[in-house]
């Protein structure tokens, strides 16, 4: 009997794999220190399925080199555990898959079909089950249903797909090099030149996008205002009122825009044509990636990363099929008529899967966006076994919905525009209404197209104008950047991929360079692509980006070599950095200044002293280490006014005044807690029983 | 950035003046200043001159 292993990416994956897999034999869980893997014993064969936990193995320094050499060049994959802290974890999981992989003859990378999935598996199999990466299979698979595991288990390939596994490695490689390199001369220029240490990180995609940010900031703040002129009317007709559109919808003269109403007011007309034209709207694609995480932002405000990591849960739980794939299209092979028959089960989607279902032909409408290795996200059919969270459920339903609306018939609208002259101008009188709603119906409430009626108009109706005036507008300034269309601005300039540009836009929300949903460049942004752009352009131009991105697309369609990719970038990179370490004076009196700035910022209130006008900032105490509000003036006014503060989490200095004594409030944020407003000076907040100050804090007060 | 906040006000300028028919710099300055859609570089750029 042969002895089968296969890893899986994760241990929800594996559980899943081995119950599929466990096809009348016998189904054995094993644990060893809290990590599980299966033994299915089978008539036929023995197959042993273990989990890791994504990566088990990343790109470090070579051996030989230390922290301080700098910069680096010559890397090596390394367990994770030897790279970081809170890492000691990941030795056990690759323990035991060394340890299980010795009783087995056969190897399957079972991990999720993609790049990701293919370097996890290729480098656990090479580093931890002695170079089975050579003999081992691949199993390919969109969902982790049974039918679909059991096929794909049956077909597996002959061998790894190597040319994914070299594109995936390589694209680690490029971004380690260029991320700890960058990084580090940013963080050690401020920390040598500017005299303040702070993690200020750079990186192959992270560069560009801040960028496109920067810019955009750069575009808002400059921006005037043009002023402009238009026209806004009712008229009357068949005693109903209705808004008229002027015919030039825009007026760059305010005496242009006063003429039009001076010759037009009290005035009346006829309708003199009548236009009605009928619109065909196809349903929308089947939903990418990118545009799940797009509509998810849209109708619920969700994060692209938050909507991907909702996904994933989807896939493992073999509700959805894989979620992190660039196509929109629905092959036949996924099997229409069942998906829609398990959906028919599920009560909020009984009547319209049923509808389908009695369509004669079952044909999707697709997309153009294609992916070799997944279809688009569809729902698996599969009734939830538990009940979802409520934002499992919103993309459940969004993902069903659009799956369905795929099926549906055109939708078709009507409109029609009735033009009206009054004192020889023009005027129209514009309506819209739905006369087959067709894939619409299928996918409410997401499409939302509202109806604009008109009267029944004839050519000579008289028309008369009610009310004509002339309106100020301006131009307005570029829309700010949200994660969602950052998101697609990454997607347009092809820089990042699907799976990694939602945690690039948050690694910009953790480094301080970007806040807020509708995104604000910081002053540290600003100082740090000042800096990039001033000194080597070229690590935050977007095109080198995209060169290195299509170059690592040719790995994987087989077109270059991994060594050479990796040669070329490096060489980009070796006078990149070269220009930048010239500069690191200029660049890190600059970063420093900015950090020193905005640390200042973020500690001082601005609210003053209430007994001496200084300014007042938060201070720790030097012997127990304690925050509270310190007064400026001790020193020169000997002013001792102090306040206590909350002193479990991360504290920020909110812009809003207290409504009963006009003090600035805080914010304390704890994990597994809601964030505590309150008010250092009069005790009142938003969770009062929290908020009161403590026996410690009141004491620290008096002291102090 | 106030370098070319200044020329863009200085554009603009030219196009609000074409668009009112005329336009004192003064009052350009302070409805600027005082517009929601007008950049933050812009309106201190605004104010300096207005203060100048």
């Amino acid at each position: 009997m042969t002895t089968t292993l296969l890893i899986c990416e994760k241990p929800d994956a594996a559980r899943r794999v081995a119950e599929s897999l466990c096809d009348g034999g016998k189904l054995v869980k094993h644990e060893k220190r809290g990590i599980s893997y299966y033994e299915i014993i089978n008539p036929q064969d023995r197959i042993l399925v273990c989990a890791a936990i994504g990566h088990l193995y990343s790109v470090d320094r070579k051996e030989g080199s230390t922290r301080k050499d700098f910069p680096i060049w010559d890397l090596t994959w390394k367990p994770r555990y030897l790279l970081g802290k809170n890492q000691e974890h990941v030795r056990f999981w690759i323990e035991q898959i060394g340890q299980v992989s010795r009783e087995a003859e056969r190897f399957v990378n079972a991990c999720d079909y993609d790049i990701e999935g293919s370097v996890i598996g290729a480098t656990i199999l090479k580093y931890a089950c002695n170079h089975a990466d050579r003999k081992a299979k691949r199993m390919k698979f969109s969902t982790l249903t049974k039918k679909e595991l059991q096929e794909a288990y049956t077909n597996l390939t002959d061998r790894l797909d190597f040319s994914l596994v070299n594109s995936g490695m390589c694209r680690h490689e490029v971004d380690w090099i260029y991320g700890v390199n960058l990084s580090r001369l940013l963080t050690e220029s401020a920390h040598e030149h500017g005299g303040i240490y702070s993690t200020l990180s750079t990186g192959r995609v992270q560069g560009p996008t801040l960028r496109f940010v920067v810019e955009r900031e750069r575009e808002i703040s400059c921006f005037v205002p043009l002023p402009y002129w238009t026209i806004d009317t009712t008229v009357e007709v068949h005693d109903a009122h209705l808004p008229a559109q002027y015919a030039k919808e825009k007026m760059d003269r305010r005496s242009e825009a006063d003429k039009v109403v001076q010759e037009c007011s009290g005035g009346a007309g006829a309708i003199g044509e009548l236009e009605s034209q009928e619109s065909k709207i196809p349903p929308p694609a089947p939903f990418d990636l990118s545009t799940l995480q797009r509509e998810a932002y849209r109708h619920f405000g969700m994060r692209p990363s938050h909507t991907l990591a909702t996904g994933e849960r989807l896939y493992l739980e073999a509700l959805i099929s894989y979620p992190r794939t660039s196509s929109q299209k629905l092959p036949p092979s996924i099997e229409y008529r069942k998906i829609l028959q398990g959906l028919s089960e599920q009560q909020e989607y009984r009547d319209k899967a049923r509808s389908i279902l009695g369509f004669t032909k079952l044909r999707p409408h697709e997309g153009k966006k294609e992916d070799p290795a997944h279809p688009a996200i569809y729902p698996t059919g599969n009734v939830p076994s538990r009940s979802l969270e409520p934002v499992e459920r919103k993309i459940y339903d969004l993902i069903a919905r659009r799956f369905m609306a795929a099926f549906g018939d055109l939708a078709v609208r009507q409109s029609v525009k009735a033009t009206v002259s009054i004192s020889g101008h023009i005027f129209y009188l514009r309506g819209i209404r739905t006369l087959a709603e067709g894939w619409m119906d299928l996918y409410a409430p997401y499409a939302r197209i509202e109806d604009v009626l008109l009267p029944k108009l004839n050519v000579g109706d008289a028309v008369k104008m009610v009310d004509i005036r002339s309106m100020d507008r301006f131009t307005q300034p570029p829309p700010r950047f949200n994660p969602s269309s950052l998101l697609g601005r990454m997607e347009d300039h092809n820089i990042g991929t699907k799976a990694t540009r939602a945690e690039i836009v948050e690694t910009l929300y953790k480094r301080g360079y970007m806040t807020g949903e509708r995104i604000k460049a910081t002053p540290l942004a600003f100082s740090v692509i000042g800096a990039l752009r001033q000194y080597c352009r070229k690590v935050i131009d977007v095109d080198l980006t995209r060169e290195l991105e299509e170059m690592m697309q040719e790995i994987e369609h087989g077109r270059n070599r991994r060594e050479l990719v990796l040669v070329q970038a490096i060489d980009h990179l070796r006078s990149a950095v070269a220009e930048l370490r010239a500069k690191s004076r200029q660049i890190g009196e600059e970063l420093g200044e900015i950090i020193r700035q905005n640390t200042q910022e973020q500690v001082t209130l601005i609210s003053q002293c209430p007994k001496c006008s200084s300014k007042l900032s938060v201070v720790r105490n030097k012997k127990t280490g304690k925050r509270f509000i310190g007064c400026a003036g001790r020193w020169e006014k000997n002013c001792t006014f102090s306040l206590p503060l909350p002193q479990l989490g991360k504290l920020t200095l909110l812009k809003r005044f207290c409504p009963k004594c006009g003090f600035q409030l805080v914010q304390t944020k704890s994990r597994g807690h809601r964030p505590m407003t309150s008010c250092s000076k009069c005790f009142s907040g938003e969770r009062p029983s929290s908020s009161k100050p403590t026996a410690q804090s009141s004491k620290m007060s008096e002291s102090d | 950035m106030h370098t070319i906040a200044k020329s863009n006000l200085d554009s603009a300028y030219l196009k609000w003046r074409t668009a009112f028919d005329s336009i004192p710099t003064k009052e350009f300055l302070e409805r600027i200043s005082n517009l929601p859609e007008a950049g933050d570089k812009v309106k201190e750029v605004a104010r300096y001159l207005l203060k100048k």
